[in-house]
């Protein structure tokens, strides 16, 4: 029997929408047999948030001060332990579930199958290779557990409007105490929406030119209601801060709407940005290739073009 | 490196140890059954100016008006 063990993303608050997206790959083979584990302190909010997502069957609530911070050397034995029960282990290809999902995998003694953007049966699945640059059919072996990420974004958000049960469990294992969280020191701009979580972005290349230039990106991110990503020419000009990178080395994002500024284009940022639904790019060379998979181009002056795109959204 | 490092490598004893005597398995849990390009994205419009572009995105139901 097929049944999936998705784990939950979330900051002790909000649910993170990689999950809703996971849950529409797991529902694309599994049906409805999809158990989301919400590993938390005072998880109930997040529980209820992850038990309104449509084609979800339960929640498993594992709530103990361990579970506050989402340590993946802390999580993954009670992930190996809830696994017992299902067939199939599945987490977001976010950093979160890229840091957990290998050592799960490890604890259980399989493989890891990275990446999946499409499912054809429980067992058969496309995988990018090369950056993006080939996709292959993978055909995993039924009789092995199937641990897993999701490429969050080849898939939908699962719609809300579901009341899946949410059950508590307490697991009877010893944590790692080699392990531990002390701090979280952050200069990420918390008052924007996450770049992997937004639905707009708006990303500043080598053309903004300096840090203080970038104040041009935030105005029009800001009009957008979007978050800001750069390139890596952006990033190791020491532009913005290197969490903001979008692409192949970055993040891969799927935003309904991506505006690349002064960015050329390389395949290594494409890469990133693939599965946006509209791509804008605003760029002074009309030869770049980015307008060759732009939606929308625009051959301006960015100095010009962002503040005056920027005043026209504001009216 | 230099060559007569290279040389002096290749001196080393160099043992060979049958898979089967480490006691593991190498099977691969997964297969690869077939191999190809990824979908391509379609070139778009291009704009003339920022009103252009205001109403492209206005089209597509991603600015308000
Ligand atoms: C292994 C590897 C991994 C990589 N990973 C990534 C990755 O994850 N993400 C990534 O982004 N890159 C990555 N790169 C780097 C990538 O190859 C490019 O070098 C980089 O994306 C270029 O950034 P850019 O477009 O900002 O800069 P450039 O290529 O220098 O482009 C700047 C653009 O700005 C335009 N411009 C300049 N001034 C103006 C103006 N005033 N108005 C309008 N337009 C203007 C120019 O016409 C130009 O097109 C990787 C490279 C390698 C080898």
């Amino acid at each position: 029997m097929v049944s999936v063990l998705l784990i939950a993303e979330h900051d002790g608050r909000d649910l993170n929408p990689s999950t809703a997206r996971c849950v529409s790959c797991a529902a694309s083979f599994a049906g409805n047999a999809v158990d989301i584990a919400v590993f938390a302190e005072h998880g109930q909010d997040v529980a209820e948030q992850a038990a309104a997502l449509e084609g979800v069957r339960r929640i498993l609530l594992i709530d103990r001060p361990e579970n506050a911070p989402p340590l993946a050397a802390v999580l993954a034995p009670q992930v190996a332990a809830l696994a017992a029960d299902y067939s199939h282990v599945l987490g977001p290809s976010t950093t979160f579930g890229k840091d957990l999902m290998p050592r799960v995998a490890a604890l259980l003694g399989v493989g890891q199958l990275s990446d999946i953007m499409a499912a054809e049966t429980p067992y058969r699945f496309e995988r990018p290779i090369y950056a993006g640059n080939a996709i292959v059919d993978v055909e995993a072996d039924p009789q092995t557990k199937l641990v897993a990420t999701v490429r969050t974004a080849s898939y939908p958000q699962a719609v809300t409007g579901g009341s899946a049960q949410i059950e508590a469990r307490s697991l009877n294992i010893d944590l790692p105490q080699h392990t531990r969280f002390v701090e979280l020191r952050t200069d990420a701009d918390t008052s924007r929406p996450d770049l992997q979580a937004a639905a707009r972005v708006v990303s500043g290349g080598r053309g903004v030119g300096s840090a203080d230039n970038f104040a041009l990106i935030y105005a029009l991110a800001d009009a957008l209601g979007a978050a800001v990503g750069a390139s890596r020419a952006a990033v190791d000009a020491g532009y913005v801060a290197n969490d903001l990178q979008v692409g192949q080395t970055g993040k891969i994002i799927a935003p309904e709407l991506y505006v690349a500024v002064g960015i050329s284009g390389a395949i290594q940022h494409l890469t990133g940005i693939k599965d946006a639904g509209t791509i804008v790019a605003i760029n002074k060379d009309e030869e770049a290739p980015i307008f060759e998979v732009a939606d929308i181009g625009l051959v301006a002056d960015l100095f010009t073009a962002v503040a005056e795109l920027t005043d026209a959204l504001k009216r | 490196m230099k060559l007569p490092d290279i040389m002096k490598a290749k001196k080393k004893p160099l043992d060979t140890v049958a898979l089967a005597d480490l006691g593991v398995e190498a099977e691969s849990q997964f297969k690869i059954t077939n191999t190809g390009p990824p979908p391509e994205r379609q070139k778009g419009v291009m704009v003339a100016d920022i009103a252009g572009l205001v109403s492209e995105l206005k089209k597509k139901g991603l600015v308000d008006g």
